[in-house]
């Protein structure tokens, strides 16, 4: 049975019930691979992370019989944890801090979890949360989870040109961040993301 | 999927790729349901685990399902001793009565009352061995989907555990079994003679 066969019997036994059992399997089965996307959408913070976690599943479970299996399960549970971790980082007051003064991020954002890589003065994952928040979105589902840009853009509502801008302007940030060099440019593109 | 990382080293971009692996918090499933439950998007099958009863009383349910002993008889056995070897099984099914519990309490005070079921069975020499069954599986079978989701609930019950006694007979085994309170609480047992081969 096919990866998408198997959301497909479970959704459907979620449905037919609210079965327990069946939404555990659900969370089982694609709740590691949103819990970093949401841990590094929302700037490190777990419990921030947890409460985007906890609406996204809340908005999944409420939407799931009308969802038409045009796109993956996966696919569909991530567009939802993007909105419900912008959501909760601004409800936290952090993203705009985050975005707007990258070195107060450094400073104050939870230990990660990235590899410290050679020649970086912090590890790879504070990095990450110390980028602009459009940045970190791209560069988040592109070079860390994998999605094309055009994925990419269908996910945040932007086209794929503009995902490949996007991407080059983050990766040029995360670079300066890692070592501690002038990123050059401006923040401005970063602030983009869905329209 | 990813359609050129070629910015970064292979280092760099292993590292990248790193970050999608960092494991949820382990309480995160069980938050996760207790949010959706308390919205009425989740219907819990076991209640009285599932409010988050202490560990103790836990532990006194779980003894309910699995104890085994033998002893004098008295009240929760019929007349005459059961007979060694006369295995009977009982199956415990939940209707909606176990769907919903109104407290931890009363959680509690149904798990203690499974308990002291099982003790008092020990106590009068009846051979109790069960397990409780966890709400999922996968079924199997000409009128399955190969490998599918389990159909939990048969109709309106889902089969919640069993339960191997010795009795002197079948009609013993069901005297037994009527005095379990999974029945008081609106779930029924069904009792089925065990072949000896």
């Amino acid at each position: 049975m096919t990866a998408s066969a198997d959301d497909r019997a479970l959704v459907a036994a979620y449905l037919a019930d609210r079965d327990e059992a069946s939404f555990r399997d659900l969370v089982r089965r694609h709740a590691p691979a949103l819990w970093p996307l949401v841990l590094r959408l929302v700037g490190g913070d777990e419990e921030t992370a947890r409460d985007a976690m906890q609406e996204t599943w809340i908005r999944a479970a409420r939407g799931l019989a009308a969802f038409r299996w045009e796109s993956r399960l996966r696919t569909w549970l991530t567009g939802i944890a993007l909105h419900c971790a912008r959501e909760a980082a601004r409800r936290e007051r952090r993203a705009g801090d985050l975005a707007a003064d990258p070195r107060v991020a450094i400073e104050s954002a939870p230990a990660g979890r990235g590899a410290a890589l050679p020649g970086a003065s912090i590890d790879l994952a504070r990095a990450v949360d110390a980028l602009p928040e459009g940045y970190r979105r791209v560069l988040l589902l592109h070079d860390v989870e994998g999605y094309t840009h055009e994925e990419v853009g269908a996910l945040l509502g932007i086209d794929s040109g503009t995902s490949k801008s996007q991407l080059h302007h983050a990766r040029r940030r995360l670079r300066a961040i890692l070592t501690g060099a002038p990123a050059g440019g401006t923040a401005a593109g970063g602030e983009g993301g869905e329209r | 999927m990813i359609d050129e990382m070629r910015d970064w080293s292979p280092e760099e971009a292993a590292a990248l790729r790193a970050l999608a692996t960092v494991p949820p918090p382990a309480d995160l499933e069980d938050r996760l349901v207790d949010a959706l439950a308390a919205r009425g998007l989740v219907r819990r099958r076991r209640p009285w685990l599932a409010w988050g009863l202490p560990a103790a009383a836990i532990a006194l349910f779980v003894a309910g399902w699995a104890v085994g002993s033998r002893g004098p008889g008295g009240p929760l056995v019929p007349a005459g001793a059961p007979a060694p070897g006369t295995r009977y099984a009982l199956l415990f099914y939940e209707g909606p009565a176990f769907d919903t519990l109104p407290s931890p309490e009363a959680s509690g005070t149904l798990a203690a009352e499974y308990s002291e079921w099982a003790r008092r069975a020990r106590a009068r020499g009846i051979t109790v061995k069960g397990e409780e069954l966890e709400p999922r599986g996968r079924s199997l079978g000409a009128e399955s989907e190969a490998g599918g989701a389990f159909a939990t609930r048969e109709g309106d019950e889902v089969l919640g555990g069993f339960m191997i006694v010795e009795a002197a007979s079948l009609e013993a085994a069901v005297e037994l079994a009527r005095t379990h309170p999974h029945v008081r609480h609106g779930g029924r047992i069904v009792v089925r003679p065990v072949v000896d081969h």
